[in-house]
């Protein structure tokens, strides 16, 4: 009887089942848990809705019932764009099969009419984010509210599953499935290469989770624009735009167009290049990245959604989210950075089960090329990135602690035993959990209490936070999601247009023009944290960069373009990139030599009597950067030279002020792994960098508050910024665990500590080879036109402004 | 006038001259009038990091007693006749406490030859109790015996006469380039008005950015720096 509702409404709309499909609701309605993983558009929300229909309806049939059942299922989504389109896929099925379930969906967009409708009564099934998840735990009642609870869903798995957001999601997992046994756990993930482990992430500890794979592959299709005149092609760069003529032609040729970028300038750019190489376009074409305000890009999604638009210039603001079904046709512009990033963008066109994903590939420089190449290849080969979940950040459990004691409080042992039944926090150890109570209770100080503190209160064992004006604060901060110290722009006329980085902005002058969410803007005024503009008379302008947001070439990538190298030395071009890339290999073979698998290739290159060093270890641009930063520091302790370093995914450059020794020794001890941890956190200026990881840390641990502005007037003396906290718990509370977390973090994250080490313990294990080209190579010619030095400075203040003096021809001391 | 040799800050000071008055801007934070032996300093926001605590947020304590050792050296090494705060001593009235009041006391027993005047700040008019033992005169403008004009606001625009100012905590960012420094406390001075930066520990900074007329001095580690305007 189970499987005739779904196969009954399949049928009439005359669609069969996949096998995939037909497996989750067996093992779903056997009420098992785990993680159905499929590329998208292949139909992973009937998999798991279906299940809900038939309970309900075995429900009825059993106690019939007039009105709709109580909150049944949780519908979790990154996304608040998506609660709109799945709520709509959800309900086809049940206003036609004409079940008493109602759905709704419950996001920090939902209006206060929604709300306190839904306070008195949930729906059935309730879509909602991780973000308003954790705020219903909040209230005292939940655990009523969530009595009937049967099955929770987390759409996009993968897209939460290595961040904040989705430990703050594993721990309201935990708590619901203590609240509601029975629970059902089920996610959807696009496909990853520890799918095991993002199943555990998800159900939690004990469990397990059952793995549904979606059997027919979704077929992927990689091209590449050629550039027509390859030996005119630039061998570095990051726009691009010299294939816009090619560009406009795919973008007439095609119905609509998504053209993925890799940064949100990039995407400014290109909007640019479009509209102004095709005028025919304008209007037909939007932008949509994640800085142009909520509204604007709710608004040119519909307007992609009815087909208005020919073509949208986007960012990883669109590379989840809505099912555009009119989509055929993805371009990337750039380098696709990782095997599943391509895959996934690939997968927003075709968007019909069983359709064809199709990408193209536009590359900015030459090497990337040879990217798409090496990207089909590790498709074919299966060979795709991992995303490992976060272990115990200390920040999210403090939030989390308060949340739940602000729910009804908890009782110590109880809680510590939930919270370690998740994955990320499995291997939490006493002293920490004690720290992090101590903290909210006492103020956290080893050496002293505070009696004028009291978060989270004690009572005859059980913990709770009574103060109310706490309570309020924390709903309005609940979330890891931080936005830093950006600009709101608005038009003098009103309206929110989105925001920029401030350092943009303060170097313009009023009356200036700048180009935003593809409009000029002319700046009216800048106060405080708002910038006033309007329609901007002149046609130009610079665009704004935002910080951030720029992946590093994955090691699967990585690897796989080496592969292509050595396929193109053993004679075998088997593909157009590589054929047409062929000059270019050939100069770089004939002047130094290719970096094959299994050898670090050095160059030393003399330009204009400076010494350049360039090593390839292809570990992608942030382990470059520690790499760079390791090397220089090793080297300047030896002898007195200034070294000056720049890097790319490829490998990294130094600039010596005086010839260095280059011997396979010196080389084989810069890049010695003995003593990278010590040398790493002596190099690098870890304070500063340590502060700034400091600022995400402390707003979700609550230190900052982070309310809607505006609404707790009072509260504006109680803020504090984040670096003026670092440097209080620095002086007066070294101990803090927050700062070890801020330490750590930089290490895994903004140097990638496992894969830098990993890199060179591959550097040690390859065989060197040290070329002295005449001239510079194609590999090299990029890091060494690079303007940005992305060193890390290692210098004191006052050395760094004598520099910035001698820069600015001025005596560098009037003392 | 005080001799040289026992004025260990002054040697990274930085002297400039505003009216007829000669001025110290001192590492520590502070101004010094040498002629008329007078200190400035203002903004200290005493009691911050409790009121923050009793709004939930878990800040360590420590700032106070660092803050007003800092002022005992300050005060040892210069023996000020007079010293002037150019406002916001305190954060709030929810800082208010027993023992910070006593820490004051304390602090105040230390010199009491040293005449204390604060020209009231916007937070200082939350705080209700104003013990007698502080020995603290209160006064919301003032002229100081350099013949400075002092006051907590700053004019905008700043007048003709030689002022002495407070409240915004200014700081700069030192840019070159594609180099940026971190945001830095500084003295601002804006055609004849010295903006002071705030000398609490517990407190931020406000960015200034580039304007005309305008001379900018930067709290580099243990020393001040004149810094050009084209580096802002």
């Amino acid at each position: 009887m189970l499987d005739r509702l779904s196969s009954a409404w399949f049928q009439k709309r005359g669609w069969s089942p996949f096998p995939f499909q037909i497996e989750a609701w067996q093992a779903i309605g056997a009420g098992a848990s785990g993680l159905v993983h499929a590329p998208t558009g292949l139909g992973k929300t009937y998999a798991l809705w279906f299940p809900v229909l038939e309970f309900i309806q075995r429900e009825q049939i059993l106690a019939p019932r007039d009105r709709a059942f109580p909150l049944t299922a949780l519908w979790i989504t990154p996304l608040r764009a998506l609660a709109e389109d799945t709520l709509s896929a959800l309900l086809l099925p049940v206003q036609e099969l004409e079940l008493p379930i109602t759905v709704e969906k419950r996001t920090g967009d939902s209006s206060a009419a929604t709300r306190r409708r839904q306070a008195s009564l949930l729906p059935t099934c309730l879509i909602t984010t991780p973000e308003s998840l954790s705020l219903l735990l909040s209230y005292p009642d939940w655990r009523q509210r969530f009595q009937n609870l049967r099955f929770v869903f987390v759409d996009e798995w993968h897209e939460l599953l290595s961040t904040k957001r989705g430990v703050q999601t594993e721990l309201a997992l935990a708590r619901l499935r203590r609240a509601a046994p029975h629970l059902v756990t089920w996610g959807c993930s696009a496909t990853l290469s520890n799918l095991e482990e993002a199943a555990t992430a998800l159900c939690g500890i004990p469990s397990k989770p059952r793995l549904i794979s979606a059997s027919l592959l979704k077929q992927t299709v990689i091209e590449t624009l050629l550039p027509p005149d390859m030996e005119c092609f630039p061998w570095s760069g990051h726009l691009g735009t010299r294939m816009v003529p090619q560009v406009c032609a795919a973008i007439n040729n095609a119905r609509s167009t998504l053209l993925f970028t890799n940064t949100r300038a990039q995407a400014e750019h290109w909007f640019r290049a479009v509209t102004q190489a095709d005028p025919g376009v304008q209007g037909k074409v939007g932008i949509h990245h994640g800085s142009i305000d909520r509204d604007s890009r709710n608004e040119v999604e519909a307007q992609l959604n009815t087909g208005s638009l020919r073509a949208v210039v986007c960012t990883s603001s669109l590379d989840l989210g809505v099912d555009f079904s009119p989509v055929d046709q993805v371009i990337q512009v750039g380098s696709p950075k990782g095997v599943a990033r391509l895959l996934q963008r690939a997968g927003r066109s075709g968007h019909q089960p069983g359709g064809i994903s199709r990408i193209v590939g536009v590359p900015t420089h030459a090497v990337e090329l040879i990217e798409f190449a090496a990207a089909r290849a590790a498709i074919t080969a299966g060979q795709i990135e991992p995303r490992h979940p976060i272990e115990r950040p200390l920040d999210v459990l403090l939030q989390h602690l308060i949340t739940v004691g602000v729910g009804g409080g908890f009782e110590e042992e109880e809680l510590l035993a939930e919270i370690r039944s998740t994955l990320s926090y499995r291997n939490l150890n006493s002293t920490e959990w004690a720290w992090a109570l101590d903290f909210l209770t006492a103020g956290g100080n080893a050496l002293s209490a505070y009696p004028d503190f009291h978060k989270l209160k004690r009572h005859e064992g059980r913990y709770g936070v009574e103060d109310q004006r706490l309570i309020r604060i924390h709903r309005m901060s609940i979330g890891t999601i931080t936005s830093d110290g950006s600009v709101t722009i608005k038009l003098q006329r009103g309206g929110t247009l989105g925001s920029v980085e401030e350092t943009f902005l303060s170097r313009l002058k009023p009356g200036e023009t700048f180009q935003f969410g593809g409009r000029h803007l002319e700046l009216v005024r800048l106060h405080g944290f708002v910038a006033t503009v309007r329609q901007g008379r002149k046609k130009s302008g610079p665009i704004p960069s935002w910080q951030g947001g720029r992946s590093p070439l994955s090691s699967e990538l990585a690897e796989a373009l080496r592969l292509q190298l050595a396929n193109f030395s053993n004679g075998r071009l088997d593909s157009p990139e590589l054929t047409h890339a062929r000059s270019l290999l050939e100069i770089q073979s004939t002047f130094s030599a290719l970096p094959l698998p299994g050898t670090l290739l050095v160059e030393v290159v003399s330009i204009r009597r400076k010494q350049h060093l360039f090593i390839y270890p292809f570990g992608g641009r942030l382990v470059h950067e520690g790499l760079a930063t390791l090397v220089a520091w090793r080297i300047s302790n030896e002898e007195a030279v200034t070294l000056r370093a720049t890097c790319n995914d490829y490998g990294f450059a130094l600039e010596a002020s005086q010839p260095l020794q280059i011997t396979p020794s010196n080389i084989r001890r810069w890049l010695a792994t003995e003593d990278l941890l010590p040398h790493l956190l002596a190099c690098i200026n870890s304070t500063e960098l340590a502060r700034r990881q400091f600022r995400e840390i402390s707003r979700i641990a609550g230190l900052v508050l982070q309310g809607a502005p505006g609404k707790e007037k009072s509260a504006r003396q109680f803020h504090a910024s984040s670096s003026l906290l670092f440097d209080v718990f620095v002086r007066y509370d070294p101990a803090n665990q927050l700062l070890d977390q801020a330490k750590n973090e930089i290490l895994s994250r903004q140097l990638d500590l496992t894969r830098l080490s990993r890199t060179l313990t591959s550097c040690e294990r390859d065989k060197l080879q040290i070329q002295q080209p005449a001239r510079l190579t194609p590999l090299a010619f990029p890091l060494w036109a690079a303007k940005i030095a992305e060193s890390v400075s290692s210098e004191s203040f006052n050395q760094q402004i004598d520099a910035m003096l001698r820069d600015l021809g001025t005596p560098s001391d009037r003392r | 006038m005080p001799c040289s040799e026992t004025l260990a800050p002054l040697q990274t000071a930085v002297e400039i001259r505003l009216g007829s008055s000669q001025l110290l801007l001192l590492p520590e934070k502070a101004a010094w009038a040498p002629s008329t032996e007078e200190l400035f300093l203002s903004d200290l926001h005493l009691g911050k990091a409790q009121a923050f605590r009793s709004h939930g947020l878990p800040i360590p304590e420590g700032s106070v007693s660092a803050d007003l050792e800092r002022l005992n050296r300050l005060f040892n090494q210069l023996r000020p006749k007079q010293c002037w705060v150019l406002g916001d001593l305190f954060h709030s009235n929810h800082g208010q406490s027993k023992s910070l009041a006593q820490q004051l006391t304390l602090w105040r027993q230390k010199h009491p030859e040293i005449r204390l005047t604060l020209l009231t700040g916007n937070h200082d008019q939350k705080v209700r109790h104003w013990p007698s033992e502080w020995n603290l005169r209160r006064e919301l403008e003032a002229t100081a015996a350099c013949g400075l004009h002092l006051r907590h606001h700053p004019r905008n625009p700043p007048g003709d006469h030689p002022t002495l100012v407070g409240h915004l905590h200014p700081g700069i960012r030192l840019r070159s380039g594609t180099r940026f420094l971190p945001l830095r406390p500084a003295f601002i001075l804006e055609d004849q008005q010295l903006i002071l930066p705030a000398f609490g520990s517990l407190t931020g900074c406000c960015r200034i950015h580039k304007s005309e007329n305008t001379r900018y001095f930067v709290l580099a580690e243990n020393r001040v720096r004149e810094i050009p305007a084209q580096l802002l």
